[in-house]
């Protein structure tokens, strides 16, 4: 109780000034108590030897009749003075040595504080005849000094507690108040809702501190109200605009990561997530992207060519990866990002690389099959006479040009024409596809072609690093015997066709596949002219 | 303009008259006793403590009556200025300051200076004071002023 009373600064400042005026009070009471102790003594020492004076005269008299009684008239009057304790009367000496006189009554043992007055003679000048010795009461004088300090104390004392209550009552009226005033709205006031910033009220038209402290607070406070409400519309857009386009980032359906420096990724959304964990796992298996993409060297180039500012900021690539067993197609599109705000924290320009992935394997698997269509014959899944020729143009440039050479054997299926006839379209299809099956079960090598130019008429390639005739002459038997084993071409129902082989070797039966593909033509008719079922080279019927 | 005669007349003359006439009323006085008092001789101090009531005895111890003239007299008042340098009026209150603690007592008066002669040649006791023109064979003179 006694602190929360103490908190409150008007009756601190009471308190604080009635207790410093009760000190002094007491000290100066203390003071004038002892420097008006010796005052009052001296006066009453001067006032006691003014009554002596007074009485000096009759006394003398007294002392000149040796008249006890007006002797003792004289003691007694004096000692009822308040200011006397004690009083003698002295006569003179006798020449027989006594004294004739000595009236004594009341204390007179201070004989050094004594007012003493010695008697002239009455009617003979400078002849004393004895001494009238008063002795001032101490005690009295005391008791009037310490009376006289008490009600000083107590004067200075009322004044002091009227100051002290006067200067509360002015220190809580023109201060505490107010401050008080101004507290109390001060408290009302939520830095966190602007809507409390309101103004504090103060009396219009004065011009004290305290009013002029809370006009400074309401200018203050305006200044802050407009900032916080300026912040908070602020801050509400950003807060709508990063949702939207936190929104984006989580809802595309493209991955979207942020690649650093060194490649690693720092952010990425849940599809990037999501395109790159197999089922079950939780983690990204690395977070270094040309790794996770199974295309280091590749990746790397790139990343370092698109951070060049020399090159433009964005380009593109589609990547073929795998994620756990599936092959995934992805089209990447890398943007080169300047940080415009990080320029001026970090002198150290950081080049983030931004990526965005979109899931392609479908486009891309159906582009390949389209190419496939558009390349192969749908029939028997080898390649079409355009796509043929031209994988044969371009293995002939490759061979010219590393000095390799290019093996082309003309084929024409013998006995094909009948079997369609006698058993069909659908038999002769089947016949078709079992052919085919067999070239490439024999020419599977990576530089093996095998084109179906049309109707029965096949074209087998081979590029070579050294020509061997012989094995060459092996190799096309080897197929001549595999093409006439029979065929299944119903249940129960087998049947068997022949072929006839010509072959051109580039670069010495042409540079040009048009006349190479002529010289294997009339190789293969100067097979088919001379009887069927064998192979033959241009070089030996050129001529 | 005033001149020294003049001055003399109006300034001078009535000062030196009062002077003359003071010093003609200066009166010698002499103290006496009855012719059968054994003192010869009194002190001045002997004197004023008899009259002044200090001691109601001679010094020999014989007692001692005083005797005033009569009051409000000239010869009274010279007496006691030359005995105490006093005038009759505070002689008068000296008595009257004493007149109730009891003791001592003022001089008896007499009617006139022969009252007085009369009165000492009549009591042994008795002392007083008359001028020294007037001295009688009657008294026995203890003490003359100067």
């Amino acid at each position: 109780m006694i602190k929360i009373i103490s908190q409150k600064l008007y009756i601190r400042v009471a308190i604080s000034i009635a207790l410093v005026a009760i000190v002094v009070s007491l000290v100066s009471s203390m003071l004038s108590y002892y420097s008006g102790f010796k005052e009052k003594k001296n006066t009453n020492y001067l006032l006691v030897q003014q009554l002596a004076q007074t009485m000096e005269k009759t006394a003398a008299i007294a002392a000149y009749l040796n008249d006890r009684e007006l002797s003792q008239e004289i003691i007694n009057g004096l000692l009822s003075n308040d200011l006397v304790q004690g009083a003698s009367l002295e006569g003179e000496v006798n020449p027989q040595g006594e004294m004739d006189l000595f009236i004594a009554k009341g204390s007179t043992n201070k004989k050094n504080e004594a007012v003493l007055i010695k008697l002239v003679h009455p009617f003979i000048e400078d002849t004393f005849i004895g001494v009238l010795a008063i002795y001032p009461d101490d005690n009295f004088i005391e008791q009037q000094a310490q009376s006289a300090l008490i009600k000083e104390f107590i004067l200075m004392l009322i004044q002091s507690i009227v100051i002290a209550f006067f200067v509360s009552l002015v220190v809580q009226r023109w201060l505490t108040q107010p401050i008080q005033n101004l507290t109390d709205s001060f408290a009302k006031i939520n830095p966190s809702e602007p809507e409390t910033l309101k103004m504090l009220t103060f009396k219009q038209g004065k011009r004290d501190e305290i009013s002029r402290l809370t006009q400074g607070i309401n200018a203050l406070m305006h200044e802050l109200h407009l900032t916080i409400s300026n912040e908070q519309t602020l801050r509400k857009k950003t807060q709508e605009l990063e949702a939207k386009f936190r929104l984006i980032f989580e809802q595309a359906s493209a991955g979207i990561c942020l690649l650093d420096d060194k490649n690693i990724i720092t952010t990425f959304n849940p599809a990037f997530k999501h395109y790159f964990t197999v089922p079950g796992e939780e983690e990204l298996p690395t977070l270094h992207f040309p790794e996770l993409l199974s295309n280091v060297d590749e990746l790397q180039s790139l990343l370092a060519d698109i951070r060049s500012a020399k090159n433009p900021p964005q380009t593109t690539l589609d990547v073929e990866c795998k994620v756990g067993y599936k092959t995934v197609w992805f089209h990447c599109l890398f943007v080169r990002l300047t940080d415009q705000r990080d320029t001026k924290r970090n002198p150290k320009q950081e080049q983030l690389v931004e990526v965005i992935l979109h899931d392609v394997t479908e486009r891309a698997e159906r582009e390949q099959q389209t190419r496939f269509e558009a390349d192969h014959d749908p029939l028997t899944g080898l390649l079409n006479r355009r796509a043929g020729e031209n994988r044969l143009k371009k293995a002939l440039r490759e061979c010219i040009k590393h000095n390799e050479h290019l093996v082309l054997m003309m084929i024409d299926l013998d006995k094909f024409k009948p079997i369609n006839d006698t058993y069909g379209h659908e038999a002769g299809d089947k016949v078709l596809i079992e052919i085919a099956h067999r070239f490439k079960t024999l020419f599977h090598e990576k530089n093996d072609m095998c084109i179906r130019l049309g109707g029965d008429e096949f074209i087998v390639a081979q590029q070579i690093k050294t020509y061997d005739k012989t094995a060459t002459q092996q190799k096309a038997n080897a197929l001549l015997n595999e093409l006439k084993y029979d065929i299944n071409i119903a249940q129960n129902k087998t049947c068997a066709v022949g072929a006839s082989i010509g072959i051109a070797i580039a670069p010495y039966d042409g540079n040009e596949l048009q006349q190479l593909m002529h010289n294997g033509d009339k190789t293969l008719y100067h097979v088919k002219e001379t009887g069927r079922g064998k192979v033959a080279f241009y070089d030996d019927i050129k001529n | 303009m005033m001149s020294p005669r003049n001055l003399f007349i109006t300034a001078l003359l009535p000062l030196c008259l009062l002077f003359m006439s003071f010093y003609a009323k200066s009166t010698e006085f002499v103290v006496v006793v009855n012719k059968s008092n054994a003192i010869n001789a009194l002190s001045k101090r002997e004197i004023i403590d008899i009259y002044m009531g200090r001691y109601l005895t001679f010094p020999d111890g014989e007692t001692s009556k005083p005797l005033d003239l009569p009051a409000q007299s000239t010869l009274k008042n010279d007496f006691y200025l030359k005995l105490v340098n006093k005038d009759e009026q505070k002689i008068n209150a000296y008595w009257a300051r004493l007149l109730f603690s009891g003791r001592a007592k003022p001089p008896t008066p007499s009617t006139s200076v022969e009252d007085a002669i009369n009165k000492i040649a009549a009591s042994q006791f008795a002392i007083g004071y008359i001028p020294l023109s007037q001295v009688t064979d009657a008294v026995k003179v203890v003490y003359t002023f100067d």
